[in-house]
């Protein structure tokens, strides 16, 4: 008798949690200032400017070449270059962007973009990340849907959760409706196609960088192979990229190899472009680890060339 | 396994399951279900930990089978040396080893002697202090003949890794403990719906209170040289904080943990910041190790009963001896040495035991002698806390000269704005539970359901909302 009294009135308590913790959540979002509320986040616009790039998605046909990835892709390849070269892309990178989230954007644009190659930017850390950052930039600047849930259910974190909630009501109530995210947010500028210029080089871009490297978490390797199935399944050509970052960065980033980057370099297929396309520090890019606008011209060009010599471009269409 | 992790979320009510229906009424099955199920708890930090606890609970189980079996005092004192030379010897090798291999090198190095050597690369297992103490306290009991060995090597394995309080307490003494696993428990409404409210208590404090108070003080420990005499005592107070409720919310995790399973463990902490003077505070604080040093060392060396020269030495040897438990470095022992330094003056003169009642007995409010008293006594214990903290005892020595020659007119605040309006919840709710177990029980035997339950789901939600969202450890589990 007793347990079962105990076993009802705990069901009951956990029920009431469930119930009244996301009317908690909104309402503490509502009444105090978000920087109060130390697990609710609510990146409107984002760094990335993802809100534009999704827009942007919206009624947008096929291209020749999709890139996925990290803040290194979106700052890194530009659309414009490969337009030049004779191929349509978009560039799909987003802040922080892990393999948990990638998965997300690929089954949601895959078959509209019915790309004939994706160049999928990687490094060391990309099975480390916790995924938080970039779950949160989606949250704010993408629909939120049962996708959205499955992502954060993965990355299993209380403030991608609680952001969800308070994401989901304000999509609910219309109030981002009416953001309308500024193209130009100096030095950045958002370039159609996803890409977002950064048209400054720093002054020191020298200095000892101490990345975090280690076993990849399982969430995310398990997602990053998904992605990569996905890609076969649907016969898509994948090229796995690394992107030129600093002298100091990669040295760091390769002293103590993560079991992803030793997985990376035993691949024939990882492009590693670091060294490539003769880019230099102090000129080519504005941190340690992205390339102001001058290393992503030369780069992107060094991409193409090398990609051609392998004969992985597509046909333009 | 934490207790503050998915995995534990998981694991509790799969074992409360099995414990209950799959264990029925036969007391044997319940013991080997739970001593299953804390082997993997244990386990599920490094299988290899798992051979040390079993080596150490069979030493113990066999040296008391064989204690109750002999009557020849040479054979028992050689039994009771056997367990005291394995126990603390596992201890010393797995804990202190680097500590004596340095301090070696560093005495040599006084006498213009230099030579490096190199760590010894050994893992110290979670929680050994802990069961160490737990097994010895068995070995100790049976030998002085204030217990009866035990004959149920299941009884006494559970009873040494009894998840629950395994790797950071509450250090329960055999003969309060080992008795109930040969009980059959019974199930109580009560006592598990008030563990529950515990649990949900310690939660609270650490991953609310004591991992946002972390990330404060680490930054103000790790810049000291940087900020002002404030900002230092801001960051010496925000540790007392985490340190308490790091620790005392696992024993309230542990304490309310082992009532669903019907076992009663000793209280651990009971309100120790509004202590008037640092013998009450040290009557409150971390309860199991300070009695068990006070049985098994304090009181065989004479306690407080000889001369001074003896208090005082008795004194010294239990706090520095306190320290060193906490942790192989100088600056514990250090923590020791202060607060013995602080203790002495009441042993002294005689007025150690002149707040035996909890503070503002009966009253809402305390009066404002208790409450400047209260704060002088809060003030030791950070003083003394900052040695705890520090890496080293240079970064002790300079942290208190900057707190107390550094400017009092500048104060770089919590990085958290919410930290400052969550602490004082928790103080306002652990002073109106002052007087209980823990801090929830007033409320859950007084208030109104609805009431109660507003509060409880409250706290639920402060959890969703301020805990810290990476994998924070209990500090305790480093000793």
């Amino acid at each position: 008798m007793e347990m079962r009294r105990f076993l009802k009135q705990l069901a009951l308590f956990a029920l009431a949690c469930v119930l009244l913790y996301p009317l908690v959540v909104v309402a503490c979002s509502i009444i105090l200032p978000l920087s109060f509320v130390k697990n609710v986040k609510h990146p409107l616009g984002g760094n990335g400017h993802m809100r534009t790039r999704l827009a942007e998605l919206k009624g947008h046909g096929p291209v020749d070449v999709l890139f996925l990835g990290s803040s290194h892709t979106y700052r890194g390849f530009d659309p414009r270059i490969w337009e030049a070269r004779g191929y349509s892309s978009f560039n799909l990178g987003s802040s922080s962007q892990s393999p948990v989230q990638t998965e997300l954007l690929v089954k949601e644009y895959l078959d509209q973009l019915e790309p004939q190659l994706v160049i999928y930017e990687v490094y060391g850390v990309l099975g480390n990340l916790d995924g938080v950052e970039s779950a949160l930039d989606l949250i704010a600047n993408r629909k939120v849907d049962l996708a959205s849930l499955e992502m954060v259910l993965r990355v299993k974190n209380m403030l991608a959760f609680n952001s969800l909630i308070y994401g989901a009501t304000r999509q609910l109530l219309g109030v981002d409706r009416s953001f309308n995210e500024p193209l130009l947010n100096p030095p950045d500028q958002y370039i159609p196609g996803g890409f977002v210029e950064h048209d400054e080089t720093a002054a020191d871009t020298t200095a000892t960088v101490r990345t975090t490297v280690g076993g990849p978490k399982a969430f995310q390797w398990n997602a990053f192979q998904r992605t990569l199935a996905l890609l076969k399944v649907q016969g898509v050509r994948t090229v796995l990229v690394e992107a030129p970052t600093t002298r100091p960065f990669n040295t760091q980033l390769h002293a103590d190899p993560s079991e992803v980057d030793q997985w990376l370099r035993e691949r024939p297929d990882l492009l590693d472009m670091n060294g490539a396309a003769g880019l230099v520090d102090s000129i080519h890019f504005y941190d340690h680890d992205h390339m102001s606008q001058k290393g992503v011209v030369l780069f992107n060009n060094a991409l193409i060339n090398t990609l051609a010599e392998r004969h992985l471009l597509p046909r333009s269409r | 396994m934490l207790f503050n992790s998915i995995d534990f979320g998981l694991f509790l009510p799969i074992v409360f399951i099995l414990y209950w229906w799959v264990g029925g009424n036969d007391l044997r099955t319940r013991n080997v279900i739970l001593l299953i199920s804390s082997y993997v708890f244990y386990g599920w930090w490094d299988p290899r930990f798992l051979v040390l606890i079993a080596f150490s609970t069979l030493v113990d189980y066999v040296v008391g089978v064989r204690l109750g079996s002999t009557s020849d005092e040479r054979s028992r004192k050689f039994l009771l040396w056997t367990s005291l030379a394995v126990n603390l010897g596992l201890l010393a090798y797995f804990k202190y080893s680097n500590f004596f291999l340095e301090s070696f090198v560093d005495a040599f190095s006084l006498f213009g002697q230099r030579f490096s050597v190199e760590r010894l690369n050994i893992i110290l297992p979670v929680g050994i202090s802990f069961y160490t103490f737990q097994t010895l306290s068995y070995s100790i009991d049976v030998y002085r003949n204030k217990m009866q060995p035990t004959k149920d090597p299941v009884a006494f394995a559970t009873y040494v890794s009894f998840f629950p309080q395994l790797v950071a307490g509450p250090i329960e003494r055999a003969e309060k403990l080992l008795p109930q696993f040969a009980t059959l428990r019974v199930f109580r409404y009560d006592k598990a719906a008030d563990g529950v409210r515990q649990m949900l208590w310690g939660l609270f404090k650490k991953m609310v209170i004591a991992d946002n108070c972390a990330v404060e003080v680490d930054r103000i420990f790790g810049q000291y040289h940087e900020f002002s005499g404030a900002t230092l005592l801001l960051g010496a107070v925000l540790f007392a904080f985490q340190i308490y409720c790091d620790f005392s919310g696992y024993s309230d995790i542990a304490i309310g943990c082992a009532r669903l399973f019907g076992f009663d463990l000793m209280k651990n902490f009971a309100f120790p910041y509004f202590s008037r003077d640092i013998a009450e505070f040290w009557r409150r604080w971390h309860i199991s190790l300070s009695t068990w040093f006070r049985d098994y060392v304090y009181v065989p060396l004479g306690g407080s009963r000889g001369g001074t020269a003896m208090k005082v030495r008795n004194t010294f040897i239990i706090f520095i001896v306190s320290g060193f438990w906490h942790g192989a470095n100088w600056t514990f022992l250090a923590w020791g040495a202060l607060n013995a330094l602080f203790f002495l003056p009441l042993l002294l003169s005689g007025r150690n035991r002149n707040n035996l009642r909890t503070v503002a007995h009966g009253r809402w409010l305390p009066g404002a002698g208790e409450l400047v008293r209260m704060l002088f006594t809060f003030f030791l214990t950070c003083v003394a806390w900052v040695f705890f903290r520090a890496r080293n005892m240079d970064q002790a020595l300079g942290y208190l000269k900057g707190m107390f020659t550094g400017s009092y007119l500048e104060i770089v605040g919590p990085t958290m704005q919410s930290l400052p309006y969550l602490l004082i919840f928790f103080l306002l709710l652990e002073w109106t539970g002052r007087e209980h177990e823990h801090a929830l029980q007033r409320t859950g035997d007084r208030w109104p359901k609805p009431f109660r339950w507003s509060l409880h789901i409250g706290i639920v939600s402060l959890i969703g909302l301020f805990m810290a969202t990476g994998e924070t450890p209990f500090i305790y589990f480093q000793f």
